[in-house]
């Protein structure tokens, strides 16, 4: 018996991996897919050079694990082991509070200790740079506002704030607290008069009074029916700060029903194999009001993740004629035309919106804008001929410092692109990290008195166009000049513009 | 490439024990050393050729030795070959090593430090240096025949299993495997059973107990109090064994299902009364070796006393930079040193009169301390965790909540100590030294499958870190 039970068994253990190997190869068993998203590794291409330098090597071991049969089976079962026997998870960035309570890690840290850490020791340090970001933000909502675009902030509430009673143990000890910014923001707005919105005041505020969750249980956003009373909220304050009509949201009597996305987000993020057992949340339907007096707003929005649950629950085609989501200002969604926000024409999107509206949670307003404040400051202040003047007296700086040379070289080698590529993206992140240190203008204490001269011809053009007194005085210019019509509407705009910049 | 990888477990091995079993029993060896040529190839692709050159130069210098009549010029040829194995890992291992010791004398004298270029350290040269050395030096002293065809002497140098962390498998320990073993289904499935106790020791505890060490030392060592550098200190004794003993395991694992039956690495070290106790059982074919090729050369215990202690104290400095390139390995091996010379000098009859649980008690504390000189570099740093030890200071000692973190240390010293007992030793014997019935086999069949699945999981579960939408 015993050598044909050791034949089956060897057998059987060969078996096993072939199995593994097939389900690589041809999915032959249909798994669950594993939640979260994780960026997908390809698979890396033999050369000698990748060979040698082992990239070629770990970027392989990186895709087996990505991709080896029943991987999802594998990770699953331990994720419930870990789950089950310790109330631990491997979804690095989830914190598991009491009672089966999750967080995502920042909350917690912002909660216990503050972000502030990650910038710098030092609060009055840190409560200038709020300071600075805070009147670059109201410089551009200002000179925004000369082009009859209303720019806001929406304050997100944070699940630290609304349900600290659940939050794990604190495992900063008697490490000081820091600066909030979510805390210190509405300070500067206040103060210096930026338009805002503080949904994580009144979230908290609103924990007890209301019969659903504010924010769910296994899940880091506002819970789906918050979220809705919230863009509720958010429309009608657009209405007064635009002065517009917008159309308004009706949403349908609150009902219980089983968790549904993304209310569970982090728990899908821990991918075990059996949901957390948690009590029934409310739900909502929502439609919009029709109403033909209500005028359809373009709505840009940069923030957070936050604004998906208003993205995807509510029909926004049906209050706004456009919106866009410049998700963390990188990736754009909502736009056919473009992917990234460095592909987009930025001065052209902000002019013809009429919201431009930062969306941020208190765990993530601490880069308010990611790098757009300074962006669109001095994209609204100078034309490119002035920026790449100044890009070009940096970069003639870096040709004069051998040691900024040196390194520019090594991060054009190890980039593996050319050195004039990499000096201009440092000399970019340079004015648009400081633009103050740049731009003489802009560091006067008020509102910048310089305009970009492109957006300011353009903005004249627009005008002519849209006055038939004044556009028939330039078609009549046209036939003279014997010009194009278009031709003889710039030459009128830029006349107009030197007559007028003094004014501007 | 490494046994705890999924290259390695799922493709690699799966692929080479297809190809081998399939292979004529004679061509077997080819297949072998093709294997182990890939092996090394794929995870150090900068050594190969050199590795490869040396073994190949290290083979005709010992067929030389050999054919010569001459004594004096056999002498020479067995120089030579030690002085080429040597020279390798003197270059490769602490080529860095003395160069910045050198500066560093020269800094103290205001000289401008000698520029070079960093030297990367080949995986698995200490392990591939010793058993060239026991090749040649068997071979000279005619223990044994030299190997007639080069492929099986490279076969016996770089034979993938034990390439890498050993262990160090002396060659009149294997000459005879090399060239005639057998094979059988039964072997196979032990060696398995064996391979996957060391991958589950490596990946289930040693790479979970090292993942919080390395949190505690990589924070302010001298904010920890007492408790929890104790804690720390344990649970770095396990980690070490765990993970050395598990990479034996699955070398001793795989040589056993292509035949082979490599020497035994570790038998409960921590069970040891004694310092001396103790490394007869820690990395036993490291101690061996130096016993054979170090100790008794220079004299052993055949000599004076002083002489002895000497020899001692030089085997365990050697024994200490085999391990590492750094002053830290050096003061370790002096400090297990002086504490062999203590036990012959009177400690040893202190522990004979205490009994054996307290001497164990002493001894796993000694070890510990030994430890902490090992893991951490920086002899200042070091200094400050000892001082920490033995500061009696618990104010700051917060309660372990990491619960897989506490049950798996839990489980580590079970099993490390489980071996004092009578019925800890039957099960030992069981597991590893039992040829298993049908249906006893079935039994631990399942039971290792179940660890391997749940190894490839922990092995995996780490590299998946998802978040809830692309922040970019």
């Amino acid at each position: 018996m015993e050598k044909w039970v050791t034949r089956i068994l060897c057998i059987l253990t060969m078996a096993f991996f072939l199995l593994v190997f097939l389900q690589e190869k041809t999915h032959f068993v249909h798994i669950r897919q594993l939640g979260g998203v994780v960026e997908e590794v390809v698979y890396p291409k033999f050369t000698m050079q990748s060979y040698a330098d082992r990239s070629y090597q770990n970027n392989l071991e990186a895709y087996s694990k990505q991709n080896f049969g029943f991987r999802e089976w594998f990770l699953r079962c331990y994720n419930q082991y870990l789950w089950d026997f310790y109330g631990m998870t491997s979804a690095l960035d989830v914190s598991v509070g009491r009672d089966g309570w999750l967080y995502e890690s920042w909350f917690v840290e912002d909660y216990y200790h503050s972000r502030m850490y990650k910038y710098t020791d030092n609060p009055e340090i840190f409560k200038n740079k709020l300071r600075t970001e805070a009147i670059r933000l109201y410089k551009v909502q200002e000179i925004l506002k000369e082009f009859g675009v209303t720019l806001f902030v929406m304050l997100e509430p944070g699940k630290d704030r609304v349900f600290p009673e659940y939050l794990p143990e604190s495992k900063w000890g008697d490490e000081p607290e820091g600066v909030r910014a979510a805390d210190y923001y509405p300070y500067l707005f206040d103060s210096l008069g930026i338009n805002y919105i503080n949904f994580s005041k009144y979230f908290v505020e609103q924990k007890g009074k209301v019969d659903y969750l504010l924010f769910p249980q296994t899940g880091t956003h506002w819970s789906n029916i918050a979220s809705l009373y919230a863009a509720d909220s958010l429309f009608k304050y657009m209405e007064q700060i635009g002065n517009k009509n917008i159309s308004n949201i009706e949403i349908g009597k609150p009902y219980y029903d089983t968790t549904r996305k993304p209310d569970d987000d982090l728990e899908q993020m821990m991918n075990l194999i059996r949901e957390i057992p948690k009590a029934p949340n409310m739900y909502a339907d929502v439609s919009v009001v029709e109403d033909t007096s209500a005028v359809k707003p373009k709505l840009i929005t940069i923030g957070d993740s936050f604004f998906w649950n208003i993205a995807n629950e509510i029909p926004l085609g049906s209050i706004f004629s456009e919106y866009q989501y410049w998700y963390y200002n990188s990736t754009v969604y909502f736009n056919p035309n473009y992917s990234s926000t460095s592909e987009i024409d930025l001065l052209a999107e902000l002019l013809s919106a009429d919201y431009v509206m930062l969306s941020y949670c208190t765990a993530m307003i601490y880069d308010i804008g990611n790098g757009f404040n300074t962006n669109a400051l001095v994209h609204l202040c100078y034309d490119d001929a002035q920026i790449n003047a100044v890009l070009g007296g940096i970069m003639a700086s870096m040709k004069n410092d051998e040691n900024w040379m040196a390194s520019l070289y090594e991060k054009a080698d190890a980039k593996g692109v050319g050195i004039e590529d990499v000096m201009r993206e440092d000399a970019e992140y340079l004015i648009f990290t400081d633009p103050e240190n740049y731009f003489e203008e802009l560091c006067v204490s008020g509102i910048p008195t310089i305009r970009n001269k492109d957006m300011c011809i353009k903005r004249i053009k627009e005008q002519i166009y849209s006055y038939p007194v004044w556009l028939d005085e330039v078609k009549r210019k046209a036939e003279e000049w014997n010009v194009s019509l278009d031709s003889a509407v710039t030459r009128n705009a830029i006349w107009y513009y030197n007559q007028h910049k003094s004014e501007q | 490439m490494v046994f705890s990888s999924n290259i390695f477990l799922l493709y690699f091995l799966p692929a080479f024990l297809v190809l081998y079993f399939v292979t004529p029993n004679r061509f077997r060896n080819y297949t072998l050393l093709l294997a182990s040529l890939v092996f090394y190839a794929y995870g150090a692709p900068d050594f190969i050729i050199q590795l490869t050159a040396s073994t190949i130069l290290n083979f005709f210098l010992v067929k030389f030795m050999c054919k010569a009549e001459k004594q004096s010029i056999r002498k020479l040829f067995c120089g030579i070959s030690i002085f080429v194995s040597l020279g390798l890992l003197a270059y490769y291992k602490y080529g860095n090593f003395t160069m910045e010791n050198i500066n560093a004398i020269r800094g103290m004298f205001g000289s401008e430090p000698i520029e070079w270029i960093k030297i990367l350290l080949p995986i698995g040269i200490s392990f591939f240096t010793f058993q060239s050395i026991t090749y040649t030096i068997d071979t000279y002293r005619g223990v044994n025949e030299p190997m007639r065809k080069l492929s099986d002497y490279i076969v016996y140098i770089m034979m993938f299993p034990q390439l890498i962390a050993g262990p160090i498998v002396r060659y009149n320990e294997i000459a005879g495997q090399i060239t005639n073993r057998t094979h059988s289904w039964s072997e196979c499935l032990q060696g398995f059973y064996r391979f996957v106790i060391g991958l589950s020791k490596k990946i289930l505890v040693a790479d979970v107990l090292g993942r919080w060490v390395d949190v505690q030392l990589g924070g302010d060592i001298a904010l920890l109090d007492t408790g929890t550098s104790w804690i720390v200190i344990m649970a770095y004794t396990m980690q070490l064994y765990f993970d050395f003993s598990g990479y034996s395991d699955m070398a001793i694992g795989l040589g056993r299902i292509m035949g082979f039956s490599f020497p035994e690495n570790f038998d409960n070290p921590y069970n040891s009364a004694s310092i001396s106790e103790f490394w007869r059982r820690w990395h036993i074919t490291l101690g061996a070796f130096m016993k054979n090729y170090l100790y008794i050369p220079l004299g052993g215990n055949r000599c004076s006393k002083l002489r002895m202690y000497f020899n001692l104290w030089v085997v365990f400095l050697l024994s200490g930079l085999w391990h590492g390139a750094s002053w830290n390995f050096v003061i370790w091996g002096a400090y297990h040193g002086f504490f062999l010379v203590m036990e012959r000098l009177f400690l040893g009859k202190v522990y004979k009169r205490i009994g054996k649980v307290p001497s164990v008690i002493i001894t796993f504390i000694l070890v510990m301390v030994g430890w902490a000189i090992f893991r951490i570099e920086d002899i200042g740093q070091c200094w400050t965790f000892i001082s920490r030890l033995f500061s009696f200071d618990f104010t700051a000692f917060v309660p372990l909540k990491d619960g897989q973190f506490v049950a798996t240390l839990v489980v580590a010293l079970v099993f490390s100590f489980v071996a004092l007992f009578g019925f800890g030793k039957k099960m030992q014997k069981f597991v590893f030294y039992t040829d298993y019935s049908g249906w006893q086999h079935i039994v631990v069949w399942i039971v290792a499958m179940f660890l391997l699945l749940f190894s490839i999981a922990a092995l995996n579960v780490s590299s998946f870190s998802p978040f809830i939408y692309f922040r970019f």
